[in-house]
């Protein structure tokens, strides 16, 4: 089994790595494979949590190289999915306590055994992006349709287009708002996909669930309900091979808007 | 032009406002107030461009609220153009409060120069990020006026120059330089640079900074399907995107008509190329 090392990163803080990160993995372990999660934000790991597996992490990505603890014992299985692991990053070093070989080398390892290595980049472009960009062969950029996130993005395909390990990237755009983009309070997706030119992989819509699901520590593709969770599972559909057309979200689902509509269909019906 | 003096007046200071909207919307706030009725009003306004009619339905706004417009202030050369063919008063404003003064102990050379020592003479700087123009849009002046002497001369130097050729995007945070043309097949996003010592082509939006005869050459040319640069530097000549059109990406379109810079009395001027031409 040669497995694939996709790296997420997006330059900026804030867009929505980590809960991509998380939920792409989950929905790839529901879908029947073998998916490894690394997190390299060391010093500000978070995946566990959003996982909700941080009572679980007994050694981290640090004791692995400093050879404390062979890399298996590392892997933090998920609550409910077996075909998920987690490889957690040490919250009392800094970036430094891992080199881009050594990082390299574990991904190496990890492809033997899995199908799926997802590795969870810190924000910046400094140490701790090379060392996440190192074991990697394809990458995902997120972004959120802001000025500063699309600046920040197009740093990072500049970046990913110099290494010569990147095979290709995509392009993640989250946390979408339909009904700002209609009122041109936002940078469309066509907007934001022409700027960076790069291949859409995904449209995730701002969905407040989100907060919630990663306070409880349980990814919002477990919600068969959320629109987001919906989009994540495409996501990881995509990633797979399949083609899965992208999520309509013009149309307003929400009860209160189903039942304004109704309300101004009468009122015009009136008239 | 005057200095701004005015009796039974005051001074509304809108200098920060970008939007005819906003100062419709202030000065209802200010002369609503009991107190303003009837008295003379300054108004400060900024780089806010304004043409006649809408200067017109301000000072009527103004009259209409009981007051009268005595003076304003602008730093935009449309709005000043309009006043003056609208017969209104344009004054500076002096601070009449005078600045406090500090005490000053007489600084000897010799701390002078130590003082240069660390902080280095930056006086004698050439360009000072406030005295950077604006780029100049000229679209009704003919080519013909615009045309240098030097123009056949420069359009060969520029051939007799390597080209280097690029097919992709410019991101953020690359540098291309060249010493000689550089041509883009792409666009040059935001954040990015492109310092040539000839001409400049992007074949795209040019929306970073760029820097066409690099080394001092003034008739060098940059050309783009769209020219929306940060800042565009010809020779020694520089120029920023106006305030009002600060938009660091703006929508792809087929109807892009293509541009070109050229510097024209010290100025940079952008002209489309248009077919006729």
């Amino acid at each position: 089994m040669t497995g694939r090392v996709i790296v997420i990163t997006s330059g900026k803080g804030g867009v929505g790595k980590t809960t991509t990160n998380a939920n792409i993995g989950t929905a790839l372990a529901r879908a029947g494979n073998k998916v490894v999660m690394i997190d390299t934000d060391l010093g500000l790991r978070n995946l566990d949590l959003l996982l909700g597996l941080e009572n679980r992490i007994v050694y981290t990505i640090v004791d692995v190289v400093e050879e404390r603890c062979k890399l298996k014992q590392a892997l933090v299985k998920d609550k409910k999915n077996p075909n998920l692991c987690l490889l957690a990053a040490a919250q009392t070093r800094d970036k430094t306590a891992v080199t881009e070989e050594q990082l390299k080398d574990i991904c190496e390892k990890l492809k033997k055994d899995f199908d799926y290595i997802l590795v969870d980049c810190p924000a910046g472009i400094e140490q701790g992006f090379q060392n996440a960009v190192a074991g990697a062969t394809e990458a995902i950029v997120v972004t959120t349709p802001e000025m500063s996130a699309v600046r920040d993005a197009d740093r990072i395909i500049g970046l990913l287009e110099a290494k010569e390990e990147i095979k290709s990237y995509k392009l993640l755009l989250n946390r979408v708002r339909p009904n700002l983009i209609k009122s041109n309070d936002m940078m469309s997706v066509e907007d934001v996909v022409e700027i960076l030119s790069a291949d859409l992989i995904g449209i995730i819509p701002e969905d407040t669930g989100i907060i919630t699901s990663t306070n409880k520590g349980e990814p919002i593709v477990n919600d068969e309900k959320s629109l987001a969770g919906l989009a994540y599972r495409n996501v990881a559909q995509r990633i797979m091979g399949e083609e899965v057309p992208f999520l309509n979200l013009e149309e307003e689902t929400s009860v209160l808007a189903k039942v304004k509509k109704f309300f101004s269909n009468l009122i015009g019906k009136e008239k | 032009m005057d200095k701004g003096y005015i009796e039974n007046g005051f001074i509304v200071d809108l200098a920060n406002v970008k939007k005819t909207s906003e100062i419709i919307y202030e000065l209802s706030r200010v002369l609503d107030m009991p107190e303003s009725k009837g008295k003379h009003i300054c108004l400060k306004l900024g780089s806010v461009n304004l043409s006649q009619a809408e200067l017109t339905s301000i000072k009527a706004h103004i009259e209409l609220m009981e007051s009268q417009l005595a003076f304003i202030s602008t730093s935009s050369t449309q709005t000043l153009d309009s006043a003056a063919a609208l017969d209104i008063k344009i004054s500076e404003f002096t601070n009449e409060v005078e600045a406090p003064s500090f005490e000053t102990k007489e600084v000897n050379d010799e701390t002078t120069e130590a003082l240069d020592n660390i902080f280095g003479e930056e006086v004698e700087q050439v360009v000072d990020n406030k005295e950077i123009k604006e780029v100049v849009h000229h679209d009704d002046v003919p080519l013909e006026q615009v045309v240098h002497k030097s123009d056949e001369e420069q359009a060969n130097e520029a051939e007799s120059l390597p080209t280097l050729y690029l097919r992709k995007t410019i991101r953020s945070g690359q540098s291309i330089s060249s010493d000689g043309n550089i041509i883009v097949i792409g666009d040059v996003n935001p954040g990015s640079e492109i310092i040539a010592k000839g001409d400049i082509t992007v074949w795209g939006i040019l929306g970073g900074i760029a820097h066409a005869g690099s080394e001092g050459n003034n008739f060098a040319r940059i050309r783009a399907l769209k020219l929306n640069p940060v800042q565009i530097r010809i020779g020694e000549v520089f120029a920023r995107r106006p305030d009002t059109v600060n938009l660091p990406y703006i929508q792809k379109s087929s109807e892009y008509v293509p541009e070109e810079a050229f510097t024209y009395k010290g100025s940079i001027v952008i002209k489309k190329i248009h077919d006729e031409n």
